[in-house]
């Protein structure tokens, strides 16, 4: 079709256009609409207007679906209105958003679990986060389950009196590791939680500094803001350290039921059906735990990563700040001059506004840099 | 085709949560809409584009512009619905040309719905033709009427490629025609393209 872009845009908006090409393409274009744009129905209009309108009052009245994320995507959301304001725009969706956590969130294991190196419950942890974002990391080999528990009627083994103290050491063995699952599983939650806090605090903080900085427009303030990323840059570290820590707790608890529930079942043969039910629920808790202890640790180290690299870029940026600063306020008075008034504006306002920007962005590409340093 | 400047205030009114600002809204855009969608192959064309709507509500707190943006982002959102639905039915396989898209019922009589329909499959068979980007972006530009560069947008490609895209889908579509033995008509023999109805 031999047609101009200026006699197709025309074409497009119904205007005349001279040319045989243009009037063939009006009719493809009439035709092509006649085939696939019809009025929609009254009862499909109605039924949709409804959908749609009481998905308006739930926005109206903030009304969402109660999920654990809720919180952290609000977080997320309140962080992007701050991006946007700064030309960092993230459009899209809350899962636009949770794609961005996730990747946050794998980025520091993202390396070994591309090579497939990591222990079995971080590597299918890792797998399944990744594959939440669209990128492929090996699945890991399921262990092979090295318990095997024989059934003692068909060997026609009697349990001997000699047996009792492995059989009461077997089930005191399970009993502790139950307990150690246990105890891992609410590690691995409070790290979770931890960590879901430190995200929303930190975020919360930066949007917060992030507007300080572009609105301020007197040395006090720019002084109060450059204070302001030291002290977040120190809490951010010390939050997402407690994470760590926690995860490292949930881990190692975790390790100690796993070798329990080993010991557990090494007695298992010897035991009665309930015993070895209660070695069976022993190791699956063991296991669980780990999975559970071994995601949190993994999610906690993310943290730490990324979050001591924001930390990092915050005390950078607070120099760079306070030279912009600097730069932005009154000159001293000369010998002999009084003091200017306490409290004036900047007489430069464009290098603070310049340079604020800068750093403003810096921080801002920081924080989201997880999602950059991703690797596939 | 729904200019993006007569829905100013209809998209004011949607951010200030206001029903007939959503009314409004779905009932100049959603034809368009599902036309779109169907024409891609989306097997529920209507409920899709209900779909599109309703996250439309939902994020609408974070959309800022006026009735033009808001008309490239909702596009938006649908062609990413409808990349998304591939997607999800490349695990299960249909038929995705456009040649499945459904027969639109027209409410006239049987001789000229069957020439309406001979008419549809001959456009229908054109389109089928090209290139998935060349379609999309003739797609979004014919049936949704935006412009070069917000179909950029919709579709996150510079505005030279999408130049590129549809000189080449318009030099396709040349060649198609001709292959079947179309002649376009002597200028003088048609009328103005703004006489025909």
């Amino acid at each position: 079709m031999n047609i101009s872009d200026g006699d197709f845009d025309k074409v497009i908006k119904g205007q005349p256009a001279s040319g045989a090409e243009a009037a063939e393409m009006a009719r493809i274009m009439r035709r092509l609409n006649s085939a696939y744009v019809s009025p929609m129905g009254q009862a499909t209009e109605a039924r949709h207007l409804a959908a749609i309108q009481q998905a308006n009052r739930s926005r109206k009245t903030g009304t969402t679906v109660s999920t654990g994320l809720t919180p952290l995507f609000g977080a997320l959301r309140s962080f992007g209105g701050g991006m946007r304001r700064y030309g960092l725009a993230l459009s899209g969706s809350t899962a636009v958003w949770a794609v961005v956590v996730a990747m946050f969130l794998v980025t520091a294991t993202g390396g070994l679990a591309a090579a497939g190196v990591l222990p079995y419950p971080l590597q299918s942890a890792v797998s399944q986060a990744a594959e939440s974002v669209g990128l492929e990391v090996p699945r890991p080999e399921a262990p092979v389950e090295d318990v095997t528990m024989s059934d003692p009627a068909s060997g026609g083994v009697a349990v001997q009196e000699s047996d009792l103290a492995a059989q009461q050491a077997a089930l005191a063995s399970a009993e502790q590791a139950i307990a150690a699952a246990e105890q891992a599983q609410k590690a691995a939650q409070e790290a979770a939680a931890i960590t879901a806090r430190c995200i929303e605090e930190s975020m919360a903080q930066v949007s917060t500094l992030v507007d300080g900085i572009l609105t301020a427009s007197s040395p006090a303030q720019a002084q109060a803001i450059v204070a302001q990323a030291r002290n977040i840059g120190g809490g951010v570290k010390s939050c997402a350290d407690q994470a760590a820590a926690a995860g490292q707790t949930g881990v190692g608890r975790a390790g100690e039921a796993t070798m329990l529930a080993q010991t557990a079942a090494q007695g298992a043969p010897a035991l009665d059906d309930q015993g070895r039910s209660a070695v069976a629920a022993a190791e699956k808790a063991a296991r669980t735990a780990a999975t559970s202890a071994g995601s949190a640790l993994q999610m906690s180290q993310s943290i730490v990563d990324n979050v001591t690299s924001l930390a990092a870029s915050l005390v950078n940026s607070s120099l760079g700040l306070q030279q912009a600063a600097t730069a932005a306020a009154p000159p001293p008075p000369a010998a002999g001059t009084p003091a200017p008034p306490a409290g004036g504006n900047f007489t430069n306002p464009g290098a603070w506004a310049g340079r604020g920007m800068d750093y403003a962005n810096e921080i801002m590409r920081s924080f989201m840099g997880g999602a950059g340093r991703t690797r596939r | 085709m729904i200019d993006g400047q007569g829905l100013d205030g209809a998209v004011s009114a949607a951010k200030n949560g206001a029903d007939w600002g959503w009314t409004a809204l779905y009932r100049a855009l959603a034809p368009t809409i599902t036309g779109y969608l169907r024409a891609q192959g989306a097997p529920e064309p209507e409920d899709v584009a209900a779909e599109v709507f309703i996250q439309a509500v939902k994020g609408i707190d974070r959309f800022t512009g006026d009735g033009t943006a808001f008309k490239s982002w909702i596009f938006c959102i649908a062609h990413n619905k409808l990349v998304d639905d591939i997607r999800k039915r490349r695990r299960r396989p249909v038929d995705l040309s456009p040649e499945a898209g459904r027969d639109i019922v027209h409410p006239a009589n049987v001789e000229d719905q069957v020439m309406r329909n001979l008419a549809d499959r001959q456009v229908r068979q054109i389109f089928s033709q090209l290139t998935a980007d060349q379609r999309n972006v003739l797609y979004l530009r014919m049936i949704g009427g935006l412009t070069l560069e917000e179909v950029a947008k919709v579709l996150g490609k510079p505005s030279s490629a999408i130049k590129a895209l549809q000189r080449r889908g318009l030099a396709a579509i040349k060649r198609d025609l001709t292959a079947q033995g179309y002649q376009v008509p002597h200028p003088s023999r048609l009328p103005a393209v703004g006489e025909l109805t």
